[in-house]
Protein backbone atom coordinates (compact mmCIF):
# COMPACT_ATOMS: atom_id res chain seq x y z
CA UNK A 1 0.00 0.00 0.00
CA UNK A 2 1.45 3.52 -0.96
CA UNK A 3 1.51 5.81 1.79
CA UNK A 4 -1.45 8.72 1.49
CA UNK A 5 0.90 11.66 2.91
CA UNK A 6 4.89 12.18 2.80
CA UNK A 7 6.31 13.75 5.50
CA UNK A 8 7.09 13.42 9.52
CA UNK A 9 9.83 11.44 10.85
CA UNK A 10 8.73 8.16 9.57
CA UNK A 11 8.97 9.93 5.71
CA UNK A 12 12.55 10.73 7.20
CA UNK A 13 13.54 7.59 8.25
CA UNK A 14 12.11 5.58 4.89
CA UNK A 15 14.18 8.00 2.61
CA UNK A 16 17.72 7.02 5.00
CA UNK A 17 16.96 3.46 5.02
CA UNK A 18 16.90 3.91 1.03
CA UNK A 19 19.94 5.86 1.66
CA UNK A 20 21.76 2.90 3.40
CA UNK A 21 20.87 0.30 1.50
CA UNK A 22 22.43 2.41 -1.75
CA UNK A 23 25.73 2.42 0.56
CA UNK A 24 25.62 -1.33 1.94
CA UNK A 25 24.57 -2.50 -2.07
CA UNK A 26 28.20 -0.54 -2.91
CA UNK A 27 29.78 -1.73 -0.30
CA UNK A 28 28.83 -5.60 -0.63
CA UNK A 29 30.50 -5.12 -4.56
CA UNK A 30 33.49 -4.58 -2.99
CA UNK A 31 33.45 -0.41 -3.62
CA UNK A 32 36.62 0.25 -1.32
CA UNK A 33 38.21 -2.46 -3.31
CA UNK A 34 38.44 0.08 -5.94
CA UNK A 35 38.28 3.09 -4.24
CA UNK A 36 42.00 1.78 -2.79
CA UNK A 37 43.11 0.87 -6.33
CA UNK A 38 42.12 4.08 -7.49
CA UNK A 39 43.71 5.97 -5.13
CA UNK A 40 46.85 3.71 -5.42
CA UNK A 41 46.82 4.16 -8.92
CA UNK A 42 46.43 7.89 -8.79
CA UNK A 43 49.43 8.13 -5.82
CA UNK A 44 51.84 6.18 -8.38
CA UNK A 45 51.19 7.81 -11.10
CA UNK A 46 51.05 11.21 -9.38
CA UNK A 47 54.98 10.65 -7.98
CA UNK A 48 56.18 8.91 -11.12
CA UNK A 49 55.31 12.06 -13.28
CA UNK A 50 56.13 14.60 -10.56
CA UNK A 51 59.61 14.93 -12.16
CA UNK A 52 57.99 16.26 -15.46
CA UNK A 53 57.36 19.54 -14.35
CA UNK A 54 59.03 22.63 -15.77
CA UNK A 55 57.94 25.84 -14.73
CA UNK A 56 55.88 24.85 -11.82
CA UNK A 57 57.12 23.83 -8.35
CA UNK A 58 56.39 19.95 -7.77
CA UNK A 59 53.99 20.44 -4.80
CA UNK A 60 52.23 22.83 -7.16
CA UNK A 61 52.38 19.88 -10.43
CA UNK A 62 51.18 17.07 -7.69
CA UNK A 63 48.17 19.01 -6.66
CA UNK A 64 47.15 20.10 -10.00
CA UNK A 65 47.29 16.16 -11.08
CA UNK A 66 45.23 15.23 -7.90
CA UNK A 67 42.65 18.45 -8.24
CA UNK A 68 42.21 16.97 -11.89
CA UNK A 69 42.12 13.42 -10.78
CA UNK A 70 38.78 15.28 -8.05
CA UNK A 71 37.22 16.06 -10.92
CA UNK A 72 37.24 13.47 -13.49
CA UNK A 73 37.27 10.61 -11.54
CA UNK A 74 34.61 11.99 -9.05
CA UNK A 75 32.42 12.83 -11.93
CA UNK A 76 33.14 8.93 -13.44
CA UNK A 77 32.51 7.54 -10.66
CA UNK A 78 29.33 9.71 -9.78
CA UNK A 79 27.89 8.40 -13.27
CA UNK A 80 28.61 4.72 -12.84
CA UNK A 81 27.38 4.67 -9.16
CA UNK A 82 23.99 6.58 -9.85
CA UNK A 83 22.87 4.96 -12.64
CA UNK A 84 24.27 1.30 -11.35
CA UNK A 85 22.60 1.64 -8.11
CA UNK A 86 18.67 2.87 -9.97
CA UNK A 87 19.15 0.42 -12.55
CA UNK A 88 19.84 -2.88 -10.20
CA UNK A 89 16.57 -2.01 -8.25
CA UNK A 90 15.28 -1.85 -11.39
CA UNK A 91 16.42 -5.07 -13.05
CA UNK A 92 16.51 -7.19 -10.20
CA UNK A 93 12.79 -5.67 -9.49
CA UNK A 94 14.17 -5.18 -5.84
CA UNK A 95 12.32 -1.71 -6.26
CA UNK A 96 9.27 -3.50 -6.97
CA UNK A 97 9.32 -4.84 -3.92
CA UNK A 98 10.47 -1.77 -1.94
CA UNK A 99 7.91 0.34 -4.13
CA UNK A 100 4.87 -1.64 -3.01
CA UNK A 101 5.25 -1.77 0.68
CA UNK A 102 4.93 1.71 2.83
CA UNK A 103 7.81 3.56 0.12
CA UNK A 104 6.57 6.68 -1.89
CA UNK A 105 8.39 6.90 -5.68
CA UNK A 106 9.53 10.28 -3.83
CA UNK A 107 11.03 8.75 -1.32
CA UNK A 108 12.75 5.79 -3.17
CA UNK A 109 14.18 8.36 -5.54
CA UNK A 110 15.58 10.99 -3.12
CA UNK A 111 17.09 7.95 -0.87
CA UNK A 112 19.06 6.82 -4.05
CA UNK A 113 19.99 10.45 -4.34
CA UNK A 114 21.20 10.83 -0.51
CA UNK A 115 23.01 7.37 -0.71
CA UNK A 116 24.89 8.40 -3.73
CA UNK A 117 26.18 12.44 -2.05
CA UNK A 118 27.31 9.54 1.25
CA UNK A 119 29.61 7.51 -1.06
CA UNK A 120 30.41 10.36 -2.60
CA UNK A 121 31.29 12.30 0.45
CA UNK A 122 33.78 9.25 0.92
CA UNK A 123 35.17 9.29 -2.12
CA UNK A 124 36.78 12.87 -1.80
CA UNK A 125 37.47 12.90 1.65
CA UNK A 126 39.73 9.67 0.79
CA UNK A 127 40.90 12.01 -2.19
CA UNK A 128 41.95 14.53 -0.39
CA UNK A 129 43.40 12.93 2.30
CA UNK A 130 45.49 11.03 -0.54
CA UNK A 131 46.55 14.37 -2.39
CA UNK A 132 47.20 15.89 1.43
CA UNK A 133 49.56 12.89 2.49
CA UNK A 134 51.34 13.28 -1.35
CA UNK A 135 52.06 17.11 -0.68
CA UNK A 136 53.32 16.48 2.51
CA UNK A 137 55.62 13.39 1.34
CA UNK A 138 56.99 15.52 -1.11
CA UNK A 139 57.53 18.80 1.50
CA UNK A 140 59.43 16.29 3.63
CA UNK A 141 61.54 15.81 0.91
CA UNK A 142 62.21 19.14 -0.06
CA UNK A 143 62.79 20.03 3.44
CA UNK A 144 59.70 22.48 3.12
CA UNK A 145 57.47 21.30 5.42
CA UNK A 146 57.34 24.32 7.46
CA UNK A 147 58.62 26.81 5.77
CA UNK A 148 58.12 28.61 2.15
CA UNK A 149 59.57 27.74 -1.04
CA UNK A 150 62.39 30.23 -1.72
CA UNK A 151 62.14 31.43 -5.29
CA UNK A 152 58.63 32.86 -5.25
CA UNK A 153 57.21 29.08 -6.07
CA UNK A 154 53.81 28.99 -4.30
CA UNK A 155 52.59 26.10 -2.00
CA UNK A 156 48.95 24.76 -2.11
CA UNK A 157 47.81 24.38 1.51
CA UNK A 158 46.43 21.65 3.10
CA UNK A 159 43.16 23.38 3.88
CA UNK A 160 42.68 24.46 0.22
CA UNK A 161 42.75 20.93 -1.30
CA UNK A 162 40.14 20.51 1.70
CA UNK A 163 37.72 23.11 0.09
CA UNK A 164 38.55 22.02 -3.31
CA UNK A 165 37.26 18.90 -2.44
CA UNK A 166 34.04 19.74 -0.93
CA UNK A 167 33.28 22.02 -4.37
CA UNK A 168 33.65 18.55 -6.14
CA UNK A 169 31.52 16.76 -3.45
CA UNK A 170 28.70 19.59 -4.59
CA UNK A 171 29.66 19.55 -8.43
CA UNK A 172 29.32 15.73 -7.73
CA UNK A 173 26.00 15.90 -6.14
CA UNK A 174 24.78 18.03 -8.85
CA UNK A 175 25.50 15.65 -11.25
CA UNK A 176 24.16 12.61 -9.74
CA UNK A 177 20.76 14.58 -9.30
CA UNK A 178 21.15 15.23 -12.90
CA UNK A 179 22.03 11.83 -14.00
CA UNK A 180 18.80 10.23 -11.74
CA UNK A 181 16.68 12.59 -13.94
CA UNK A 182 18.17 10.68 -16.98
CA UNK A 183 17.98 7.25 -15.22
CA UNK A 184 14.02 7.61 -15.02
CA UNK A 185 13.69 9.12 -18.55
CA UNK A 186 15.20 6.53 -20.28
CA UNK A 187 14.60 2.83 -20.36
CA UNK A 188 17.67 0.82 -20.95
CA UNK A 189 21.02 0.63 -18.36
CA UNK A 190 23.36 1.11 -21.34
CA UNK A 191 21.43 4.50 -23.12
CA UNK A 192 21.24 6.05 -19.21
CA UNK A 193 25.19 5.53 -19.18
CA UNK A 194 25.99 7.07 -22.42
CA UNK A 195 23.47 10.13 -22.41
CA UNK A 196 25.01 10.96 -18.41
CA UNK A 197 28.20 10.72 -19.93
CA UNK A 198 27.16 13.19 -22.43
CA UNK A 199 25.62 15.27 -20.36
CA UNK A 200 28.50 15.61 -18.11
CA UNK A 201 30.61 15.91 -20.97
CA UNK A 202 28.31 19.12 -21.77
CA UNK A 203 28.68 20.56 -18.67
CA UNK A 204 32.36 20.33 -18.18
CA UNK A 205 32.87 21.83 -21.59
CA UNK A 206 30.18 24.58 -21.48
CA UNK A 207 32.27 27.44 -20.86
CA UNK A 208 34.80 26.64 -23.25
CA UNK A 209 32.47 26.08 -26.11
CA UNK A 210 30.84 29.10 -25.19
CA UNK A 211 34.17 31.23 -25.57
CA UNK A 212 34.60 29.51 -28.76
CA UNK A 213 31.37 30.41 -30.11
CA UNK A 214 31.36 34.05 -28.65
CA UNK A 215 34.72 34.26 -30.88
CA UNK A 216 32.79 33.23 -34.34
CA UNK A 217 30.38 35.22 -36.53
CA UNK A 218 27.21 33.59 -36.24
CA UNK A 219 25.27 35.57 -33.56
CA UNK A 220 22.27 32.56 -33.92
CA UNK A 221 24.18 29.95 -33.08
CA UNK A 222 25.76 32.25 -30.32
CA UNK A 223 22.10 33.36 -29.02
CA UNK A 224 20.65 29.98 -29.02
CA UNK A 225 23.65 27.62 -27.81
CA UNK A 226 23.31 30.37 -24.80
CA UNK A 227 20.03 30.15 -23.41
CA UNK A 228 20.29 26.18 -23.79
CA UNK A 229 23.65 26.20 -21.70
CA UNK A 230 21.44 27.91 -19.24
CA UNK A 231 19.93 24.64 -17.81
CA UNK A 232 23.03 23.02 -17.42
CA UNK A 233 25.00 24.14 -15.05
CA UNK A 234 29.08 25.01 -15.16
CA UNK A 235 30.96 22.41 -14.25
CA UNK A 236 33.53 25.02 -14.42
CA UNK A 237 32.88 26.93 -11.76
CA UNK A 238 33.26 23.76 -9.00
CA UNK A 239 36.76 22.67 -10.53
CA UNK A 240 38.87 25.40 -8.35
CA UNK A 241 41.92 23.60 -8.36
CA UNK A 242 43.53 26.52 -11.18
CA UNK A 243 42.00 29.19 -8.71
CA UNK A 244 43.79 27.92 -6.15
CA UNK A 245 47.15 27.41 -7.25
CA UNK A 246 47.02 30.69 -9.06
CA UNK A 247 46.61 32.00 -5.60
CA UNK A 248 43.29 33.29 -5.58
CA UNK A 249 42.03 33.73 -2.11
CA UNK A 250 38.44 32.23 -1.78
CA UNK A 251 35.79 34.64 0.28
CA UNK A 252 32.99 33.17 2.50
CA UNK A 253 30.60 34.95 0.08
CA UNK A 254 32.10 33.45 -3.12
CA UNK A 255 31.88 29.92 -1.52
CA UNK A 256 28.41 30.63 -0.48
CA UNK A 257 27.40 31.73 -3.92
CA UNK A 258 29.46 27.99 -5.89
CA UNK A 259 27.04 26.54 -3.33
CA UNK A 260 23.78 28.18 -3.86
CA UNK A 261 24.47 27.42 -7.71
CA UNK A 262 24.91 23.92 -7.50
CA UNK A 263 22.62 23.40 -5.31
CA UNK A 264 19.97 25.18 -7.10
CA UNK A 265 20.95 23.03 -10.38
CA UNK A 266 20.73 19.96 -8.18
CA UNK A 267 17.73 20.51 -6.38
CA UNK A 268 15.71 21.13 -9.91
CA UNK A 269 16.92 18.33 -11.17
CA UNK A 270 16.12 16.33 -8.31
CA UNK A 271 12.31 17.80 -8.63
CA UNK A 272 12.46 16.52 -11.84
CA UNK A 273 13.58 13.24 -11.43
CA UNK A 274 11.33 12.95 -8.54
CA UNK A 275 8.24 13.63 -11.35
CA UNK A 276 9.47 11.83 -13.84
CA UNK A 277 9.71 8.76 -11.53
CA UNK A 278 6.58 9.02 -10.10
CA UNK A 279 4.80 8.68 -13.59
CA UNK A 280 7.26 6.00 -14.80
CA UNK A 281 5.69 2.98 -15.65
CA UNK A 282 8.16 0.42 -14.15
CA UNK B 1 -19.95 20.82 -19.81
CA UNK B 2 -17.47 19.42 -17.79
CA UNK B 3 -14.09 18.44 -20.04
CA UNK B 4 -11.97 16.45 -18.65
CA UNK B 5 -8.35 15.86 -20.63
CA UNK B 6 -6.48 12.57 -19.64
CA UNK B 7 -3.13 12.54 -20.76
CA UNK B 8 -1.24 9.10 -20.69
CA UNK B 9 1.86 8.88 -18.77
CA UNK B 10 4.38 9.05 -21.44
CA UNK B 11 2.79 12.63 -21.94
CA UNK B 12 2.31 13.87 -18.42
CA UNK B 13 6.51 12.49 -18.27
CA UNK B 14 7.79 15.13 -21.46
CA UNK B 15 5.46 17.31 -20.21
CA UNK B 16 7.17 17.48 -16.70
CA UNK B 17 10.44 17.19 -18.18
CA UNK B 18 9.89 20.24 -20.26
CA UNK B 19 8.72 22.38 -17.48
CA UNK B 20 11.41 21.39 -15.21
CA UNK B 21 13.86 22.38 -18.17
CA UNK B 22 12.16 25.95 -18.49
CA UNK B 23 12.52 26.23 -14.64
CA UNK B 24 16.57 25.31 -15.31
CA UNK B 25 17.07 27.55 -17.56
CA UNK B 26 15.23 30.64 -15.37
CA UNK B 27 17.38 29.49 -12.49
CA UNK B 28 20.46 29.31 -15.14
CA UNK B 29 19.48 32.95 -15.87
CA UNK B 30 19.30 34.31 -12.28
CA UNK B 31 22.92 32.64 -11.38
CA UNK B 32 24.60 33.67 -14.37
CA UNK B 33 26.45 36.64 -12.80
CA UNK B 34 27.13 34.73 -9.56
CA UNK B 35 29.66 32.57 -11.29
CA UNK B 36 33.48 33.52 -10.22
CA UNK B 37 34.94 35.47 -13.19
CA UNK B 38 38.05 33.04 -15.21
CA UNK B 39 40.73 33.92 -17.52
CA UNK B 40 38.88 33.21 -20.54
CA UNK B 41 40.24 31.39 -23.50
CA UNK B 42 39.27 34.41 -25.89
CA UNK B 43 41.31 36.54 -24.56
CA UNK B 44 43.86 34.08 -24.18
CA UNK B 45 44.00 33.33 -27.83
CA UNK B 46 43.80 36.88 -28.92
CA UNK B 47 47.20 36.88 -30.52
CA UNK B 48 48.79 35.03 -33.80
CA UNK B 49 49.09 31.47 -33.50
CA UNK B 50 47.30 30.86 -30.75
CA UNK B 51 44.59 29.37 -31.54
CA UNK B 52 43.57 26.16 -29.44
CA UNK B 53 43.50 22.96 -30.71
CA UNK B 54 40.82 20.47 -30.04
CA UNK B 55 43.09 18.86 -28.16
CA UNK B 56 43.82 21.77 -25.86
CA UNK B 57 40.54 22.57 -25.66
CA UNK B 58 39.39 19.36 -24.33
CA UNK B 59 42.29 19.34 -21.03
CA UNK B 60 41.64 23.18 -20.66
CA UNK B 61 37.88 21.69 -19.54
CA UNK B 62 38.67 18.90 -17.54
CA UNK B 63 41.98 19.75 -15.57
CA UNK B 64 45.25 18.80 -15.88
CA UNK B 65 46.43 21.54 -17.35
CA UNK B 66 50.10 21.72 -15.54
CA UNK B 67 50.31 18.25 -17.16
CA UNK B 68 49.05 18.78 -20.24
CA UNK B 69 50.96 21.95 -20.80
CA UNK B 70 54.44 20.13 -20.13
CA UNK B 71 53.64 17.85 -22.90
CA UNK B 72 52.78 20.68 -25.10
CA UNK B 73 56.27 22.13 -24.34
CA UNK B 74 57.88 18.56 -24.73
CA UNK B 75 56.18 18.24 -27.65
CA UNK B 76 57.81 22.12 -28.42
CA UNK B 77 61.15 20.91 -27.66
CA UNK B 78 60.69 18.06 -29.96
CA UNK B 79 59.90 20.37 -33.18
CA UNK B 80 62.46 22.49 -31.84
CA UNK B 81 65.26 20.11 -32.45
CA UNK B 82 64.38 19.08 -35.74
CA UNK B 83 63.85 22.44 -36.60
CA UNK B 84 60.08 22.46 -37.64
CA UNK B 85 59.27 26.32 -36.86
CA UNK B 86 55.28 26.28 -36.99
CA UNK B 87 55.05 23.19 -34.97
CA UNK B 88 57.57 24.65 -32.66
CA UNK B 89 55.43 27.51 -31.99
CA UNK B 90 52.19 26.45 -31.69
CA UNK B 91 53.88 24.26 -29.13
CA UNK B 92 54.87 27.37 -27.31
CA UNK B 93 51.49 29.44 -27.66
CA UNK B 94 49.66 25.71 -26.59
CA UNK B 95 52.00 25.56 -23.45
CA UNK B 96 51.25 28.94 -22.59
CA UNK B 97 47.51 28.81 -23.01
CA UNK B 98 46.95 25.83 -21.02
CA UNK B 99 49.27 27.02 -18.15
CA UNK B 100 49.80 30.66 -18.04
CA UNK B 101 51.56 30.35 -14.76
CA UNK B 102 55.03 29.52 -14.77
CA UNK B 103 57.83 31.59 -16.32
CA UNK B 104 59.93 29.19 -17.45
CA UNK B 105 57.47 28.85 -20.68
CA UNK B 106 57.29 32.74 -21.07
CA UNK B 107 61.10 33.21 -20.96
CA UNK B 108 62.41 30.15 -22.67
CA UNK B 109 59.23 30.75 -25.23
CA UNK B 110 60.46 34.37 -25.60
CA UNK B 111 64.44 33.29 -26.57
CA UNK B 112 62.99 30.57 -29.01
CA UNK B 113 60.70 32.82 -30.75
CA UNK B 114 63.78 35.85 -30.98
CA UNK B 115 67.44 33.76 -31.54
CA UNK B 116 66.18 30.14 -33.21
CA UNK B 117 63.70 31.10 -34.76
CA UNK B 118 65.51 33.84 -36.56
CA UNK B 119 68.57 31.68 -37.09
CA UNK B 120 66.50 29.20 -38.73
CA UNK B 121 65.10 31.67 -40.95
CA UNK B 122 68.38 33.26 -42.44
CA UNK B 123 69.69 29.73 -42.79
CA UNK B 124 66.78 28.87 -44.98
CA UNK B 125 67.57 32.19 -46.68
CA UNK B 126 71.15 31.83 -46.92
CA UNK B 127 70.39 28.16 -48.74
CA UNK B 128 68.46 30.09 -51.99
CA UNK B 129 70.17 33.05 -51.64
CA UNK B 130 73.97 33.32 -51.74
CA UNK B 131 74.51 36.71 -50.09
CA UNK B 132 71.36 37.93 -48.11
CA UNK B 133 71.74 41.91 -47.63
CA UNK B 134 71.91 43.21 -44.62
CA UNK B 135 68.41 44.85 -45.10
CA UNK B 136 66.77 41.43 -45.14
CA UNK B 137 68.91 39.86 -42.20
CA UNK B 138 68.22 42.99 -40.14
CA UNK B 139 64.35 42.84 -40.92
CA UNK B 140 64.30 38.84 -39.73
CA UNK B 141 65.70 39.40 -36.48
CA UNK B 142 63.78 42.92 -35.77
CA UNK B 143 60.53 40.94 -36.74
CA UNK B 144 61.30 37.80 -34.45
CA UNK B 145 62.38 39.95 -31.80
CA UNK B 146 59.10 41.82 -31.79
CA UNK B 147 57.27 38.03 -31.95
CA UNK B 148 58.91 37.61 -28.41
CA UNK B 149 58.38 40.92 -26.59
CA UNK B 150 54.75 40.75 -27.77
CA UNK B 151 55.02 37.22 -26.36
CA UNK B 152 56.34 38.36 -23.60
CA UNK B 153 53.96 41.16 -23.05
CA UNK B 154 50.99 38.98 -23.19
CA UNK B 155 52.65 37.04 -20.67
CA UNK B 156 52.93 40.16 -18.29
CA UNK B 157 49.12 40.63 -18.69
CA UNK B 158 48.21 37.02 -17.57
CA UNK B 159 50.70 36.64 -14.90
CA UNK B 160 50.76 40.42 -13.57
CA UNK B 161 54.25 42.61 -14.10
CA UNK B 162 57.39 41.31 -12.68
CA UNK B 163 60.71 41.03 -12.40
CA UNK B 164 61.55 38.02 -14.42
CA UNK B 165 59.38 38.74 -17.44
CA UNK B 166 60.83 42.45 -17.68
CA UNK B 167 64.62 41.15 -17.88
CA UNK B 168 64.02 39.00 -20.77
CA UNK B 169 62.27 41.85 -22.45
CA UNK B 170 65.09 43.95 -21.71
CA UNK B 171 67.69 40.99 -23.16
CA UNK B 172 65.77 41.00 -26.35
CA UNK B 173 66.06 44.48 -26.74
CA UNK B 174 69.78 44.59 -26.06
CA UNK B 175 70.94 41.46 -27.89
CA UNK B 176 68.75 41.46 -30.59
CA UNK B 177 67.38 44.72 -31.41
CA UNK B 178 70.61 46.44 -29.94
CA UNK B 179 68.25 48.97 -28.34
CA UNK B 180 70.37 50.10 -25.23
CA UNK B 181 67.90 52.55 -24.61
CA UNK B 182 64.33 50.31 -24.43
CA UNK B 183 66.77 47.75 -22.65
CA UNK B 184 67.42 50.56 -19.79
CA UNK B 185 63.62 51.22 -19.62
CA UNK B 186 62.90 47.12 -19.32
CA UNK B 187 65.57 46.95 -16.88
CA UNK B 188 64.48 49.96 -14.78
CA UNK B 189 60.85 48.25 -14.89
CA UNK B 190 62.08 45.14 -13.52
CA UNK B 191 63.68 47.02 -10.42
CA UNK B 192 60.36 48.54 -9.79
CA UNK B 193 58.48 45.19 -9.85
CA UNK B 194 60.76 43.87 -6.90
CA UNK B 195 63.76 41.69 -5.98
CA UNK B 196 66.51 41.55 -9.31
CA UNK B 197 69.54 39.29 -9.61
CA UNK B 198 73.03 41.67 -8.08
CA UNK B 199 74.02 42.52 -11.87
CA UNK B 200 71.44 44.40 -12.70
CA UNK B 201 72.72 47.57 -11.39
CA UNK B 202 75.99 46.84 -13.32
CA UNK B 203 74.42 46.44 -16.21
CA UNK B 204 72.11 49.59 -16.01
CA UNK B 205 75.23 51.44 -15.77
CA UNK B 206 77.03 50.02 -17.90
CA UNK B 207 74.46 50.80 -20.46
CA UNK B 208 73.76 54.35 -19.35
CA UNK B 209 78.06 54.67 -19.66
CA UNK B 210 79.37 54.64 -16.22
CA UNK B 211 81.96 54.43 -15.30
CA UNK B 212 81.72 50.45 -13.72
CA UNK B 213 83.70 49.48 -10.32
CA UNK B 214 84.15 45.54 -9.69
CA UNK B 215 82.88 45.35 -6.19
CA UNK B 216 85.30 45.45 -3.33
CA UNK B 217 84.55 42.17 -2.10
CA UNK B 218 86.27 41.16 -5.81
CA UNK B 219 89.28 43.22 -5.07
CA UNK B 220 90.21 42.70 -2.43
CA UNK B 221 91.09 39.39 -3.50
CA UNK B 222 90.56 36.32 -1.82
Amino acid sequence: MQPSCIGGLDAVRRVLSVALLVNRQMFREKLLLGFATVFALFAGSTWWLKGWHFGSTAGVFVADVGFAMMSVVGSLFTVFVTVHTFYCEMEQRTGHVLLSRALSRFEFVLGKWIGVVILLGLFFILAAVTLGALLICDRLGEGTLWSVVEGGGRQVRLGQVGMVAGFQWVKSGTLAAYVLGVAVLVRTRTLALVMSFLLWAACQLQSVVLDSIMISEQTSARGLLAWVSLALPDFQVFDLGDWVIAGSEMTGELAGRIILYGGGYGALALVIAIGGFHVREL
Amino acid sequence: MNFRVRLSRRVVRWLIYGVGIVFLVIWGGYVRQWKPTRVSLAKLSGSPGAAPSGKAVLVQGGGLSAVAADFAWIQAMMAWEQGLEAETIRGLHTAVLLNPRPHYFWVNGARILAFDIASWRLERLEARVRQIPRAAKEKIVEEQARQALSFLARGEEIVGQNAVLAIESGFIHLHARKDRLAASACFRRAMECGKVPDYMETLLAELSGQQIHAPASLESGP
